[in-house]
């Protein structure tokens, strides 16, 4: 193939070739009217037309594969609602969870409730943080004191997962007020739980707020007014502090003595509350931890 | 000049992509670089590489119409481009080292170039007679087809690519040669027919449009006065063509 030079660039040449095509090629010291047959042709990317559209295919599947990624392994574990843990002192607190625990949602499910939770920051907080906060304050505000019941009920649509968080609320609050208070992870389902369809039930019981034990738990809950509005239950109290004065001081007296029955105590009631909360009570009149427990319970049905 | 910020070589070449004077302005300000660049792939020294030199500025204009943004800095694809074009260009070459040069010594002999003892196989005279008639043909009709505003670089840059559209163009060219009063109209009036070559040839008028500068110029060389191109163009009205002899 000859072509024929018709015009020079510094850099290129116009060339055109006998089949009538023109072209751009290397200038190799050509001059115009020239005929030459080896040249150097320019070489321009028209398959970028179709590189661009696989890269983009590639691109979005890169992203969609991050976004998935950061999905399925980061957000949803931490950010999606997995489950409901309910807890009811005497102000009953919903709490939503992820699957990793971390809180997402607190809710109040009635006054006290929300009193119980107002003011408190549990954002990036784990359950296991937020359940220990949320008693701690229950006791400094008065809801909560030695010998109360505190009912955690946990719900999911994973029954292996509700399972081990069971577990896991059960064993950090042995550890935690195993001694102080009397839990139950809820099987049966509360009245006014509505909305979960298998609750359990903790009941974690307290002394209410006798003036000795009081003192000693929380110092500023005694404000009466507040302790008055949380239902009923809080005139049957009103009637336990008095019987708790007489024994609970001896009571407390011996606690360190007695801390096999302390031990004990708790695991008994465990046992018991699926099958009868007060029958159990009823047999161990002797400590003070369980007579308010039955006068929680009488109160709570 | 060279600490040019990235942002002005883009708009640079951006601007040298779309007109042909920017890009042999942009090649004449980055000859220095062009040149470091022809060097550092040829381990060469100046004055002997006027070949590389001509092809890392081929490069270098080559990198200029290829470039897109989403290839990262301009200079760096450049120097790509040129060391791969020089490799290219030393690979070509190397398949040629069997035969001599024509200005390899004879042995035995002082100062006695090969070429000097080869018979002329050309009329030296004859060929430069050749190349000013040509040269002078070349400049009337790029007068002429700068009178519609079209460059050959235009037109280069308007040639059809794909076989396909090359063919189509090609039927369009075959009609019209035949047809010697429409290509008197047309330079007359100097707009292209595009109705009656579309219907005459069956090429689609869309393919015209997009190739209508090419189309002009060809054209244009079969009107009277453009013997030596025309005899250039031998290969068409040879039935079909598009392929190589």
């Amino acid at each position: 193939m000859k072509y024929l030079i018709m015009e020079t660039h510094p850099a290129y040449a116009v060339l055109l070739d006998e089949n009538g095509r023109f072209l751009k090629a290397a200038n190799l010291n050509y001059h115009v009217g020239e005929t030459v047959q080896d040249i150097i042709e320019l070489k321009s990317l028209d398959k970028q037309a179709r590189r661009p559209l696989i890269r983009q295919v590639m691109a979005m599947a890169a992203a969609a594969a991050c976004f998935c990624l950061v999905f399925f392994g980061y957000y949803q574990p931490n950010y999606m609602a997995y489950g409901t843990i309910f807890i009811r002192i005497n102000p009953e607190v919903e709490m939503t969870v992820s699957r990793t625990e971390r809180v997402l949602e607190l809710d109040g499910r009635n006054a006290d409730g929300d009193q119980l939770i107002s003011g408190y920051d549990y954002s990036g907080k784990s359950r296991e943080i937020v359940t220990r906060d949320l008693i701690q304050r229950a006791m400094e505000m008065g809801y909560l004191s030695n010998g109360d019941s505190v009912s955690i009920s946990i719900d999911s649509s994973d029954a292996e997962w509700k399972q081990n968080e069971e577990e896991g609320v059960r064993t950090q609050m042995e550890e935690e007020y195993g001694t102080q208070v009397v839990i139950y992870i809820g099987k049966e389902v509360q009245e006014d739980q509505t909305n979960v369809e298998e609750p359990i039930q903790i009941v974690i019981p307290v002394v209410p707020e006798s003036p000795g034990n009081a003192a000693s738990e929380a110092s500023e809950a005694q404000t009466p007014s507040e302790s008055q509005t949380p239902l009923e239950t809080d005139k049957a109290d009103g009637g336990d502090s008095g019987y708790d004065d007489e024994h609970g001081d001896s009571g407390y007296g011996g606690e360190d003595g007695d801390s096999d029955d302390r031990g004990e105590d708790p695991d008994d009631e465990e046992n018991d509350p699926d099958d009868e909360d007060s029958d159990s009570d009823d047999e161990e009149n002797d400590s003070d931890d369980e007579d308010s427990d039955s006068d929680d319970d009488s109160d709570e049905d | 000049m060279m600490t040019a910020s990235e942002h002005e070589i883009v708009a640079k070449v951006y601007a040298a992509k779309a007109a042909s004077d920017a890009a042999d302005a942009l090649i004449r300000q980055y000859m220095g670089f062009i040149r470091s660049e022809a060097m550092r792939a040829s381990g060469k020294y100046k004055g002997e590489n006027e070949d590389e030199i001509s092809i890392a500025m081929f490069a270098f204009y080559e990198a200029v119409i290829n470039y897109e943004k989403g290839r990262g800095a301009f200079l760096p694809y450049a120097a790509r481009a040129i060391r791969n074009r020089i490799i290219d260009y030393y690979r070509k070459e190397k398949r040629h080292e069997h035969v001599d040069s024509l200005h390899a010594f004879i042995s035995g002999e002082d100062n006695t170039e090969l070429l000097d003892i080869l018979p002329d196989q050309k009329n030296q005279m004859e060929a430069y007679e050749i190349r000013e008639a040509s040269q002078k043909e070349i400049l009337e009709f790029e007068k002429q087809l700068a009178a519609f505003g079209i460059s050959f670089s235009d037109v280069a840059d308007n040639c059809p690519r794909q076989k396909r559209t090359f063919a189509a163009c090609r039927k369009v060219l075959d009609y019209a040669r035949g047809n010697q009063e429409l290509l008197e109209r047309f330079v007359l009036s100097g707009r292209l027919p595009v109705n009656e070559l579309s219907q005459g040839s069956g090429t689609d008028k869309k393919i015209m449009e997009r190739h209508r500068k090419y189309l002009v110029a060809i054209l244009l060389a079969f009107t009277n006065g453009y013997e030596i191109i025309r005899g250039h163009l031998c290969q068409i009205g040879k039935g079909k063509g598009g392929d190589r002899p």
